[in-house]
């Protein structure tokens, strides 16, 4: 499902160059749910960012579903993301101005543009809340309308309105209290039981236990899985 | 949906929206109102003299003695075939009646039957115990239709009122028939019009008149309205492109009040443009996005510029001008709306374009 192959990224910060991900190999396979840990600046969210298509590596190959992306344009890396990926961010990331429908919507309509009617996004967008177990009635909501769990929710419909094959998250109950976060995380797992791949990323040790098996990462390099 | 994401980030920044906007409603608005108001100026001015180009004007050249025209002169321009008005012009005093007040006054003698090519506008017939009096003399000295005046010892009834126009009869003036005329003053002609039907033969009238009139010396001088019209015209025309131009710099100085206004807005909404990329927004979604916001500001700004400067340039062609507007200034009103929008777009552009190519990464990590 996804493969990095000896994949390093360099970051310069001033005129010093700072290694987020040294040659790196690891394959993740399709119906997996891995957890990724490692303290802060190991390079956790650099490795979620390159299998989620939004950053490249200096060097190596990434496989997402068979194929290369590390040598792909930006549109073409952006169409990968929008078909196999879905995000789920520490901080929610949901857009303000939208409510939860419209939100969840989005992808949909940089996926579809106008292919889709009006009638057939709803059923898509209602569908999607369905599966993140978000209430109808908070559809209308705006995000500062909502509750930390209700927001994630909202942003797990979001990620999987495309319907892709592979979930990203990063720190996803880190803004959440441990109750809520269990929640989110029992979601994401019976996400997960139902076909989906799962990475993700997290400092919380009870969140690596849910999953199959854990990466731990250290200055760039993997260190234990 | 870019257009309703568009509406609302415009709306969140609601005072700062409405800010761009203004730069582009004035903008619009000058460059409209100023098109509208010249073209209706030039055409007002026109207006005055339009009927004077289908004439070629016969002067007696007094550099060589010359101070009238006399009946063979008349005959003699005859010959071309074309409608010849000659007109009669002294000056005389006036006793107004009753008043037992006199003035001086321009008095004009023109053929009854051909009165009419001077469109005077005047509602009774001149008659030989009738005349027509200018309105400024009527206003002076009080005087209205049915009122009557005395010259060389015999009265007339005012049988019209009419503007003069300055180019042909003068303000303070009086118009009698030519019978009338000659009865008082004697067979002279101070100026004879020559009515040319078809503006394209002008020239060639004018150079017949010179070869008839003009034989051993310059006996007369030729002029003909039509030059002198294009080149009122033409300043006009400059005068207002000029105006228009200072319209057009208040517009860019909007435009780029916009730009700010964009780019502000993109460093604002890094974040966002981050989180859309992440869902799967490409380059082109972040670029028409940012377009949409200046598109809808620039289109509201300009439509709004647009029916201010009707209604502006209405009230004052209407009112001041004593015109109407024209449509040759709407054309101006439509190249200041098109203006508008262009000048958004493009002030917009490279905001946009910045947008569009944010690193997703980096985007996502700022706040």
């Amino acid at each position: 499902m996804i493969e990095l192959r000896n994949v390093t990224k360099t970051y310069r910060v001033g005129g010093e160059v700072i290694y987020a991900l040294r040659n790196i190999n690891l394959k993740i396979e399709s119906g997996e749910f891995v957890a990724v840990m490692g303290p802060s600046g190991s390079g956790k969210s650099t490795l979620l960012n390159i299998m989620g298509c939004l950053d490249r590596p200096d060097s190596g190959e990434v496989y997402i579903d068979g194929m290369e992306i590390s040598h792909l344009e930006e549109d073409q890396l952006t169409e990968i993301r929008r078909d196999k990926v879905g995000f789920v961010f520490q901080h929610f990331n949901l857009i303000p101005l939208l409510t939860a429908l419209e939100n969840v919507e989005l992808p949909l309509i940089f996926k579809y543009r106008n292919r889709l009617s009006e009638r057939e996004k709803k059923e898509r967008v209602l569908r999607c809340l369905r599966m993140a177990e978000l209430d109808e009635r908070f559809a209308n909501h705006y995000p500062n309308q909502l509750s930390g769990g209700q927001q994630q929710r909202v942003a797990i419909a979001r990620a999987l309105a495309n319907n892709p094959p592979i979930l990203l998250c990063d720190e996803p109950t880190g803004s959440l209290d441990s109750k809520t976060g269990e929640r989110i995380l029992k979601l994401l797992k019976k996400l997960n039981w139902e076909g989906k791949t799962v990475v993700v990323v997290t400092h919380d040790r009870s969140v690596a236990e849910h999953a199959h098996r854990t990466i731990y990462l250290r200055d760039g390099r993997i260190v234990k899985q | 949906m870019y257009l309703k994401m568009a509406e609302r980030n415009l709306r969140r920044h609601i005072l700062r929206s409405t800010l761009a906007l203004l730069g582009i409603i004035i903008g619009v608005m000058t460059i409209s109102s100023l098109g509208i108001l010249g073209s209706a100026l030039k055409h007002k001015v026109l207006e005055n003299f339009e009927g004077l180009a289908d004439f070629v004007l016969v002067y007696p050249n007094p550099e060589e003695g010359y101070f009238y025209f006399t009946k063979r002169d008349v005959d003699s321009l005859k010959k071309l075939r074309y409608t010849v008005i000659p007109i009669s012009l002294k000056t005389d005093l006036v006793y107004i009646r009753g008043e037992n007040k006199k003035s001086y006054a321009k008095i004009y003698g023109i053929r009854k039957d051909q009165i009419r090519y001077l469109n005077l506008e005047t509602q009774g017939r001149l008659k030989d115990t009738k005349v027509y009096v200018d309105s400024f003399f009527a206003r002076s000295h009080d005087l209205e239709v049915g009122d009557r005046i005395v010259l060389r010892n015999t009265s007339f009834r005012i049988a019209g009122i009419y503007n003069s126009s300055f180019f042909i009869i003068s303000p303070n003036s009086i118009i009698l028939s030519q019978k009338t005329y000659r009865r008082f003053y004697g067979d002279n002609y101070s100026l004879l019009m020559v009515y040319v039907k078809d503006r394209g033969e002008i020239e060639k009238v004018k150079r017949e008149i010179e070869r008839i009139m003009n034989k051993k010396e310059r006996k007369v001088i030729v002029q003909s309205m039509d030059k002198i019209l294009k080149s009122i015209g033409d300043v006009v025309d400059k005068l207002s492109l000029f105006l228009m131009g200072i319209g057009g710099i208040s517009l860019l100085v909007a435009g780029v009040g916009i730009g700010n206004v964009m780019l502000m807005s993109t460093v604002e909404r890094t974040r966002e443009i981050g989180i859309m990329k992440s869902i799967g927004a490409s380059k082109r979604d972040i670029l028409m996005l940012f377009l949409c916001e200046s598109l809808i500001l620039g289109v509201i700004g300009s439509v709004l510029g647009v029916l201010l400067s009707l209604i502006l340039s209405y009230l004052v062609v209407h009112y001041l001008l004593n015109s109407y507007i024209t449509l040759e200034g709407l054309v101006y009103s439509l190249l200041g709306f098109l203006f508008g929008v262009g000048i958004s777009v493009v002030a917009s552009l490279y905001p946009a374009y910045k947008a569009a190519n944010l690193d997703p990464v980096k985007a996502l990590k700022s706040e």
